[in-house]
């Protein structure tokens, strides 16, 4: 048996049937969790009647509504109890093993955090990407992967939010959760871990600690594509500056990656004709546009990163001066 | 601590000894794996005797296991061959080691040290094979009213293959270090989970698209000296004839270019601007005195002014 014990925290925004679910999944456990606290920021109150019919489930709310994950995290985290804290998605079932698997690798006392695998039902997602599982890459791009299976334990430079844990005194060693990932949240969950990874913890990625991840409802479609990639590419200039400053190679180097994606986009436009002359002017039409606006969105999330970051910067720097009143794990 | 093996095809003595001499120190095992009728994939004559000698000499550990086999199967294709002895070799090598290195003997290694690390994060990491950046060297060149003036005099100068605006390259001829188990597809390729190392963050080989993921980087004097064509003229002819590549090498063009080259070497690095991924060398000097056997000496001798 682990030797430590876990609490979970539940971001959730809109999808109460989800939380249902969610919870029953966890009432399930092997090594149930000494508390269980979903954060909501949805503007009605079926998630919270949801959560008040789940037995000794705590309920919080979180006010800054939509595209506040990381403010969610936090808030939760300033109720739970448990030395490690697990994060899990509202539409992540976990497996009844799930919070056993991820406490056993605390037994090592430089895990400053561990991760599990989310599956997404794709076929083969286990079986391959083993060498790119939650890399911080030198051009400072971030790899996933968190789906695969490489029959054992992996040292990572980033975790999963849907399904993450961290040893709670770590989170407090390097100042609790960031918050400032607006948009689609893209990126919020990478702060935390980059962060343990600089103060010398590790983090481990296990295949055993398994959560079923299922599509959300809201998360389709060319609008949510090009928000995603104009956040994308603008919290992730936010997290490098933020985590590894400035004068890091890799953040340096981020601004080449961004072009190289977005010439590489850019090389679609030589799809049209094809397209046009297999499917007509409109289907040709619609991937010029298509190519455009996607180029578009990265491009001005590149740009907006780094007014973004600078504020931000800023913002971390007034929170920690000696003459800031410093809450550990509240929101940014 | 990862347990480190090797094989090595004795068939070209030309930079054997340095090859081996850059990991011997890092591995438990050579085993050494040759046609037992000293024959080419082609079924041309190879100086197997020759490369054995060498090898024996700098075996002063006992390291080396010898393995005889027939690979000059003349109803197969050469490259069929090529990655029928390489599996023999790999299985051997790999019987109680976590990785087998698959250097060629023209591949020697500018920091051991800094390779077993990547090797080290490759097994963290769960890969089953690691890239390792290599400098493709072209040629020697000679003195020049060029050369007279610039660089060191007592470094040979080499023409070495570049990217447009005369910008390094690696080059990748396939994982240099496997797991053992590893089921080779064409010559030393066939590892699927790539643990990739470059001289830049963002990739460099010319054969990868741009957005090639790169997972560690080191300094452009930390990787391979690919002494590709590095060779006497006589040994080079004598050589396109038992390639895995044969078929490709044995043109004459090539073979006349590749001289041609040697002789104007600030031509060949001008027609950088225009010419193909494949032909664009840049004129480098190179510290390689610590690699260089009498042979070697004999053709650097000739691109120094010392």
């Amino acid at each position: 048996m682990p030797s430590l014990r876990a609490s979970v925290v539940i971001p959730t925004y809109n999808r109460p049937d989800r939380v249902r679910t969610c919870l029953e999944h966890l009432a399930r456990q092997s090594v149930p969790p000494v508390e269980i606290v979903v954060v909501d920021s949805s503007p009605g109150d079926q998630t919270q009647a949801v959560v008040a019919a789940a037995d000794g489930v705590i309920y919080r709310r979180n006010p800054m509504g939509r595209g506040a994950t990381a403010e969610s995290r936090a808030i939760g985290l300033a109720d739970v109890t448990a030395e490690v804290v697990a994060f899990l998605d509202d539409d992540a079932n976990a497996r009844p093993d799930w919070l056993h698997q991820l406490l056993l690798r605390y037994a090592d006392e430089t895990v400053g955090g561990v991760g599990g695998s989310a599956l997404n039902g794709i076929p083969g997602e286990r079986d391959h990407g083993f060498a790119n599982i939650g890399r911080l890459l030198p051009d400072g791009r971030l790899t996933g992967f968190f789906a695969a299976d490489p029959g054992r334990d992996v040292v990572v430079d980033h975790l999963l939010g849907a399904n993450m844990s961290f040893r709670r005194a770590a989170i407090d060693q390097v100042g609790g959760i960031h918050g400032g990932y607006p948009g689609t949240c893209l990126r919020e969950e990478s702060d935390l871990a980059l962060r343990l990874r600089r103060t010398g913890y590790h983090l481990v990625y296990t295949p055993d600690a398994v959560v079923d991840h299922l599509p959300g409802e809201y998360a389709k479609g060319k609008r949510f594509d090009r928000r995603y990639s104009f956040y994308g590419n603008r919290n992730h200039v936010v997290l490098l500056a933020r985590t590894l400053g400035w004068s890091s190679p890799i953040t340096r180097r981020f601004p080449r990656t961004a072009v190289i994606e977005i010439r590489t986009e850019m090389r679609r436009l030589s799809t049209a004709l094809p397209i046009y002359r297999a499917n007509g002017a409109q289907a040709g039409l619609r991937t010029v546009v298509g190519v455009l606006t996607r180029m578009a969105a990265l491009s001005l999330g590149l740009v907006a990163g780094y007014p973004a970051a600078f504020a931000q910067i800023r913002s971390d720097r007034r929170r920690s001066a000696p003459s800031a009143r410093v809450e550990v794990g509240t929101p940014a | 601590m990862v347990s480190l093996s090797a094989y090595v095809l004795a068939g070209d003595p030309w930079w054997l000894e340095a090859s081996v001499r850059s990991y011997y120190h890092l591995v438990d095992r050579i085993v050494v794996s040759y046609d037992q009728d000293h024959l080419s994939w082609t079924g041309t004559p190879l100086p197997v005797p020759e490369c054995l000698d060498l090898i024996a000499a700098l075996d002063v550990d006992d390291k080396c296991v010898y393995q005889p086999g027939h690979y000059a199967r003349l109803d197969h294709h050469p490259l069929d061959n090529d990655t029928f002895q390489r599996q023999c070799a790999l299985d051997a090598a790999g019987e109680d080691a976590d990785w087998v290195i698959q250097l060629d003997t023209d591949e020697v290694l500018q920091r051991p040290d800094v390779f077993a690390g990547c090797v080290r994060d490759a097994d963290e990491h769960a890969a089953d094979g690691v890239e390792f950046p290599a400098r493709w060297l072209y040629n020697t060149a000679g003195p020049s009213r060029f050369t007279r003036f610039v660089g060191r005099p007592d470094r040979p100068w080499f023409l070495e293959r570049c990217r447009r605006f005369w910008g390094i390259s690696a080059t990748f001829p396939g994982p240099v270090a496997v797991r053992p188990g590893t089921q080779l597809t064409v010559a030393r390729q066939g590892a699927a989970e790539l643990f990739r190392v470059d001289y830049r963050a963002h990739n460099t080989d010319t054969h990868h698209p741009a957005d090639a993921p790169v997972h560690r980087v080191i300094g452009a004097d930390e990787g391979i000296l690919h002494f590709s064509w590095v060779r006497d003229a006589a040994y080079m002819a004598r050589k396109t004839g038992w390639s895995g590549h044969t078929t490709e090498y044995a043109e004459p063009r090539r073979i006349r270019n590749w001289r041609l080259r040697a002789k104007a070497p600030l031509a060949t690095e001008a027609a950088v601007l225009w010419a193909n991924r494949d032909e664009r060398y840049r004129l480098v000097q190179l510290e390689v005195d610590a690699y260089v056997g009498a042979r070697e000496r004999v053709l650097l001798n000739g691109s120094t002014l010392s």
